[in-house]
């Protein structure tokens, strides 16, 4: 919905008060997270809004789908991110020190490009190999695990 | 899980993530995404990969080096809002990608030679396991599993693509051929492609075009090596967008490391005999679990169970076996075979059986020179239960016969011992290879 990870933050921010403040309002019958993501649904919409895109692809009815079908997948999130933690344990050095500029605050591609003499489009083609890697080492570690 | 991700829905959402993404691209993503609950799944998952990186990956990068990075467990309502909001936000946009068409069916190869668990997902992403010679293949990605497995693909154009052991690979030709070498190695005999169409081959630090020529390419997760038999191809650095044309009997390693030097070379002398024994780890790159030496035991290695094939259902053969390989970084060929070049083994099985030995050759240029195999005569054990065992490399098995029937002249790039199914116990203490006087 949003173009970057500022505005993400800014959505997360935005929905994390949200949900403070209507704390009082949920219900401890009901499940959490279909709450949780219906709210930061609600909030990402306003604030692409508020930024008036003269053009967004996703609508409201592909958002809803694909949060919708999120819900069921929250129970496997915790195991996901537990197992990127052993994922990125196992890349090699180069590649995670590549990881590590990358999601650092306020890192880029293009700016890690420059410092690098390289073209963004190559950096990006190399994170792509890395996020490839951690996304089957994931898949295995979880794969494993429900086997043992 | 049969789905498999196209590449154009990889390359979409790692242009996102990286805020590379142009509008054109966001109206292509968002269509697939409406027509496929496997692709939206898989999006979510990228995306949760994405926000981790981003938002728990990024607090911890600061306070630690970059050996020790790893990721604290949070509070289970801070991960639900941040999952929460991942979803929701990071429907984000941005990235290029090359106008592809979607998807074809359209068969554009032939699978010539299957030996061992190989399979294929095409382009809905479908997998087909348990394929038999001359089966017809979409554009695709092909998976050879587990080091004994081999295959060789066929273009429409005569093009043959060989791949002597474990590898995976994303393919295509609409006119021109690409292939993405996800991991794993493959020797290519690549017909005189259309003017203005080379075939393009990518990997993890490198592309490659071709024209016309015979040449190998292999992909380690941090560099590529090419080798060029005949012909020449173009190499370009991923790290720094680097040139080289790499030409015949020249071999290039394009890594991470943009200091790295990026010349051309001729091949290695490689000697005719070589031994490894196992006082001391053996490189990462070899498999088995070693054993240190101590009271009177040498070090050895003991196998460890790998995927050798696998059934119709899917279901895999599990061998129990160790391997020797080079270290990362270096040429992946230790010794020439001559003709009364020997195997000799050091070895011990709690359960006696089937030993075999599978040895998988180069040319001297680095190209695909074949794999054989034979099983080991079982000797008297000595007192602690060692056997000694000698086997002429002439006398085994070549798997892919037609193609590839002399071992002599080759040069060894790795040897297995194995006892197929069953779980003997195998440990290997010394392995040699070299002419039989010596």
């Amino acid at each position: 919905m949003v173009r970057n990870a500022a505005d993400a933050d800014d959505v997360l921010q935005e929905t994390n008060i949200v949900l403070w403040r209507k704390a009082a309002e949920f219900d401890p019958a009901r499940e959490f997270m279909p709450w949780a993501m219906r709210c930061a649904q609600w909030q990402a919409m306003a604030h692409l809004k508020k930024r008036q895109r003269a053009k967004v692809a996703f609508d409201d009815e592909l958002l809803a789908l694909v949060a919708d079908e999120a819900v069921a997948e929250f129970a496997e999130a915790d195991a996901r991110r537990v197992a990127l933690a052993g994922c990125l344990q196992r890349l090699p050095d180069e590649q995670r020190a590549l990881i590590a500029q990358r999601y650092e605050p306020g890192g880029s591609v293009n700016e890690m490009a420059v410092d690098r003499g390289s073209t963004p489009k190559a950096l990006s083609e190399m994170l792509r190999r890395i996020r490839h890697s951690l996304m089957l080492c994931i898949e295995r570690t979880i794969a494993k695990e429900a086997r043992a | 899980m049969n789905w498999r991700p196209s590449d154009e829905l990889d390359g979409l959402l790692n242009a996102l993530a990286d805020e590379l993404l142009r509008e054109e691209d966001e109206a292509r993503l968002a269509e697939i995404l409406r027509g496929d609950a496997a692709a939206r799944a898989h999006y979510r998952k990228w995306m949760a990969l994405h926000s981790a990186l981003a938002w728990d990956y990024a607090a911890a990068a600061p306070e630690v080096t970059a050996a020790e990075i790893g990721m604290e467990q949070t509070r289970w309502w801070r991960n639900a809002c941040a999952l929460a909001a991942a979803i929701a936000v990071l429907v984000a946009v941005g990235a290029f990608l090359l106008p592809r068409t979607p998807s074809s069916s359209r068969k554009i190869a032939t699978l010539e030679y299957v030996s061992g668990a190989v399979s294929w997902s095409d382009g809905a992403g479908v997998q087909h396991s348990a394929l038999k010679n001359g089966a017809a293949l979409a554009e695709g990605t092909l998976t050879v599993e587990g080091e004994g497995a081999s295959a060789q693909m066929r273009f429409a154009d005569g093009t043959l693509i060989t791949f002597p052991g474990d590898s995976e690979v994303a393919f295509s030709d609409d006119g021109q051929k690409r292939l993405v070498l996800r991991r794993g190695t493959f020797t290519a005999q690549v017909v005189p492609q259309p003017r203005g169409k080379p075939m393009l081959v990518r990997t993890t630090t490198a592309e490659m075009e071709v024209l016309g020529t015979v040449f190998a390419v292999s992909a380690e997760a941090s560099d590529t090596s090419l080798n060029v038999e005949s012909g020449s191809v173009k190499l370009r650095r991923l790290v720094d967008g680097r040139d080289v044309e790499v030409g015949r009997q020249q071999g290039v390693v394009a890594s991470l490391d943009a200091k790295s030097e990026l010349r051309p070379t001729a091949p290695m002398n490689c000697p005719v005999a070589w031994r490894r024994s196992f006082e001391a780890p053996p490189p990462a790159t070899s498999k088995g679990e070693w054993l240190a030496p101590g009271e009177g035991v040498p070090g050895r290695v003991r196998a460890v169970p790998y995927v050798a094939g696998r059934a119709r259902d899917g279901r895999p053969y599990i061998f129990h076996g160790i391997s020797a390989r080079t270290p990362q970084g270096e040429p992946k060929s230790y010794v020439t075979v001559r003709g009364d070049s020997v195997v000799r083994l050091r070895f011990r099985v709690k359960e006696p059986g089937t030993v075999k030995v599978f040895v998988s050759c180069q040319r001297e240029g680095g190209t695909f020179g074949g794999n054989f195999e034979g099983a080991v005569a079982l000797s008297a054990p000595d007192a602690d239960g060692w056997r000694n065992a000698e086997l002429p490399l002439a006398s085994l098995r070549p798997i892919m016969g037609d193609r590839y029937p002399d071992i002599a002249g080759t040069r060894v790039s790795l040897t297995l011992v194995h006892s197929i199914e069953h779980d003997a116990g195998l440990e290997v203490a010394e392995i040699s290879i070299a002419p039989r006087q010596r």
